[in-house]
């Protein structure tokens, strides 16, 4: 009796590690791999989030058209689902799908963290016909690791309705200090607060500012850099700002949206995206919406940009049909159909500067009182500095979140509060 | 003497009431919020009574989820965790606490102390090796691992140690095999326990969310958290009376279940800290 048990647990055991020899590891998507002679072939895995996912989808059967060999597996993932299973796979290894997309901020991070995991698109990419900031987030290491997708560079949305009540105009407003003095005529006039700024949620106001001066976090080399002069003045101008009592304050998205429904504030500084939202949102305020750049600091001569958001796509080695994603990739980002078809349809505003050129970014908008906002955002999409997020970007900006917080709730001292911060990053980071 | 009782009655009463209305008020707003549209829960003023969006929503949903699909695999993948796991735990405590044998100190030890292993260190080897094994994206790479847990172990272990031996002796003298001892004459007498352990592990599995979401690859194996996960989207297109009523149906099984068996719930809970 004991003795059968036992060659029957001896079997079971054989057999399920000759089932983990012939087993194969790709999760599934097993194919034959590589270019044939006159095309590409193969099966591309494909993970992405909501508009971007049905963008690709719909730029696949052109691809196909060209490449009928090549088959598309689209998986659709949350942000957070894509970082939560890309961490997992790429530790292992192992069901990494063949291109996937992650937000810019993000990509050095993966860069870092997993060198030689990404195909290099160096020598694929034409290098010029890009923001400059959105080709800084998909390098690391000197090689460009991901292709520029959708950019977020930012502006000042403004109600111009609650302008003309409290009699200000936007032309006025050049600098910060301009946009003070507006804003108190405005809190006076009208009741209303000047500007959407966020108390303790995110440190969004700070860090454009820190952008317009042409800082960061870190500088070229990754090195914290938060108590430089440029981060000091920012975050004085913020605290200048919040002491005015010209500010709203959210505690969430949600909250800001319910804010911009019911007429709380006047002005938002936020990314191209926000067109989008604010449509969506507030629809009975069409045609009371407009946009200016960021005011500027008053001793800059020449502003830069802010960014904010945005994603990539990247490659990742373990893929075993790396050549048509590579070439798909490619495909969908150095296309102007493709951009603009993106950006029509699902309002993906695209990095890349041909594209930006066609007759749908010069077009006025309706909802913005036919002004044309999206060349505006172009322009000031081609000044934002080139910023290093490194890989401890998403640390320092929680950081700078409660230096933000401690500044502008407890009252403390700029200077004070980032020198703190800087040796504490320096503590955590190495550098 | 009883007037002078009543005034803390009446404290008591009210600070009751407010506290179910704290712990009640989401879950009214998510049944609500699942008729409404994204306007209305976002407007300065969210609609607090039901309305009539949701068919609307619900469309929605459904082209964005096999909502059919997603049910069925939730329920196979808990149905079969919770009696399975029922079985192991029940068995491996009735032995622990029934059987005398070499080292049985040392393993309950061994058990307690896989206790302290946090669970996402063990994500990346088992998900090297369910792909090795090529159960990537498989209803087997989502059960398997947490079969056996040192928590239903100790549970049952706990609720068998007061089970009198008289009796499985008297059934043995009978010539009852110990299966037959096992299933016919010990477990009947742990139904509380049982109950308590299928709540827990049904809930477990129903909610859990890290390990499938790692493991399972294709949206039509995708289980309720995953796919609500996938919902959440971008921050700016973010459609709250679709995810609340994807949100009702993931709740509404475990809320049937959790009235239906809670007063064994917390029987069996309470069943192994007092000895008689």
């Amino acid at each position: 009796m004991k003795k059968k048990l036992l060659s029957i647990l001896m079997a079971a055991a054989m057999t399920l590690s000759l089932a983990a020899c012939t087993g194969n590891g790709g999760g599934g998507e097993s194919s034959d791999s590589g270019s044939g002679e006159g095309g590409l072939s193969g099966e591309v895995t494909v993970w992405s989030w909501d508009v971007a996912l049905a963008h690709l989808e719909a730029q696949a059967e052109r691809f196909q058209e060209k490449y009928p060999d090549v088959d598309f597996n689209f998986e659709e993932m949350s942000v957070t689902q894509v970082y939560q299973k890309m961490t997992t796979c790429l530790q292992s290894g192992i069901g990494l799908p063949d291109i996937v997309s992650l937000e810019g901020e993000q990509m050095q991070k993966f860069g870092e963290k997993f060198p030689g995991q990404f195909e290099d698109f160096t020598d694929m990419i034409s290098k010029e016909d890009f923001f400059p900031i959105k080709l800084a987030e998909c390098t690391s290491d000197g090689k460009i690791i991901a292709y520029p997708w959708d950019s977020g560079p930012c502006g000042m949305f403004y109600r111009t309705d609650l302008f003309e009540d409290a009699g200000i105009k936007a032309e006025d407003i050049v600098t910060w200090d301009d946009f003070i003095e507006a804003g108190k005529v405005m809190k006076e006039k009208t009741g209303v607060d000047m500007l959407c700024m966020a108390e303790s949620r995110n440190d969004q106001i700070y860090r454009f500012m820190l952008m317009e001066l042409g800082g960061f976090y870190f500088d070229e080399n990754g090195k914290t850099q938060v108590n430089s002069p440029e981060s000091i003045q920012a975050m004085e101008m913020c605290k200048r700002l919040y002491e005015e009592k010209i500010t709203f304050n959210n505690s969430s998205w949600d909250d800001m949206m319910a804010g911009m429904s019911s007429d709380k504030f006047a002005c938002l500084a936020e990314a191209v995206w926000m067109v989008g939202s604010i449509k969506d949102g507030v629809p009975d305020q069409e045609g009371k919406w407009r946009v200016m750049p960021l005011p500027k600091f008053a001793d800059q001569e020449e502003a830069m940009g802010a960014s904010n958001g945005g994603s990539v796509l990247a490659v990742p080695t373990a893929s075993e049909n790396a050549e048509a994603a590579k070439e798909f990739v490619k495909f969908c980002m150095e296309d102007v159909d493709a951009n603009v078809e993106g950006f029509q349809n699902y309002g993906l505003y695209p990095s890349y500067l041909p594209a930006l050129e066609s007759d749908v970014f010069k077009e006025g908008d309706a909802f913005f009182g036919n002004q044309q906002i999206f060349d505006l955002f172009t322009e000031i999409g081609k000044t934002v500095p080139q910023i290093n997020y490194t890989s401890n970007f998403a640390e320092a900006l929680e950081m700078s979140k409660n230096c933000v917080a401690q500044i502008i709730l407890e009252g403390a001292d700029p200077t004070e509060v980032l020198n703190a911060e800087q040796k504490e990053m320096e503590s955590k980071f190495g550098q | 003497m009883k007037s002078g009782r009543t005034i803390p009655k009446v404290v008591t009463y009210v600070v009751l009431i407010i506290a179910a209305f704290i712990s009640l008020f989401p879950f009214y707003f998510m049944f609500v919020s699942s008729t409404n549209s994204n306007a209305d829960i976002l407007s300065a003023a969210p609609k607090m009574f039901f309305g009539s969006h949701l068919m609307e929503n619900l469309k929605n949903l459904n082209d964005r989820l096999d909502l059919g699909r997603i049910l069925l695999n939730s329920c196979i993948l808990t149905f079969t965790y919770t009696l399975l796991s029922i079985l192991i735990h029940s068995m491996a405590g009735y032995a622990l606490a029934k059987f005398e044998f070499k080292g049985k100190g040392l393993m309950f030890g061994i058990f307690m102390i896989t206790m302290m292993i946090p669970g996402q260190v063990m994500y990346v080897p088992l998900f090297t090796l369910m792909n090795k094994i090529g159960w990537a994206n498989t209803y087997q790479a989502v059960i398997l691992p947490g079969l056996a847990g040192a928590f239903g172990i100790f549970l049952m272990r706990q609720n068998m140690l007061s089970f009198p031996l008289s009796l499985i002796e008297a059934a043995r003298i009978d010539g009852c095999g110990e299966f037959s001892i096992f299933f016919r004459i010990v477990m009947p007498t742990m139904k509380p326990a049982l109950g308590a352990l299928a709540i827990y592990m049904f809930m477990s599995m129903w909610n859990s969310f890290m390990w499938p979401l790692i493991i399972l690859g294709t949206k039509s194996m995708y289980n309720f958290p995953v796919a609500l996960s996938m919902l959440e989207g971008v921050a700016w297109r973010k459609d709250y009376g679709v995810i609340m009523l994807a949100t009702v149906f993931a709740v509404l099984p475990i809320l049937i279940v959790f009235l239906v068996f809670q007063k064994q719930f917390i029987a069996g809970v309470m069943g192994g800290a007092v000895k008689e």
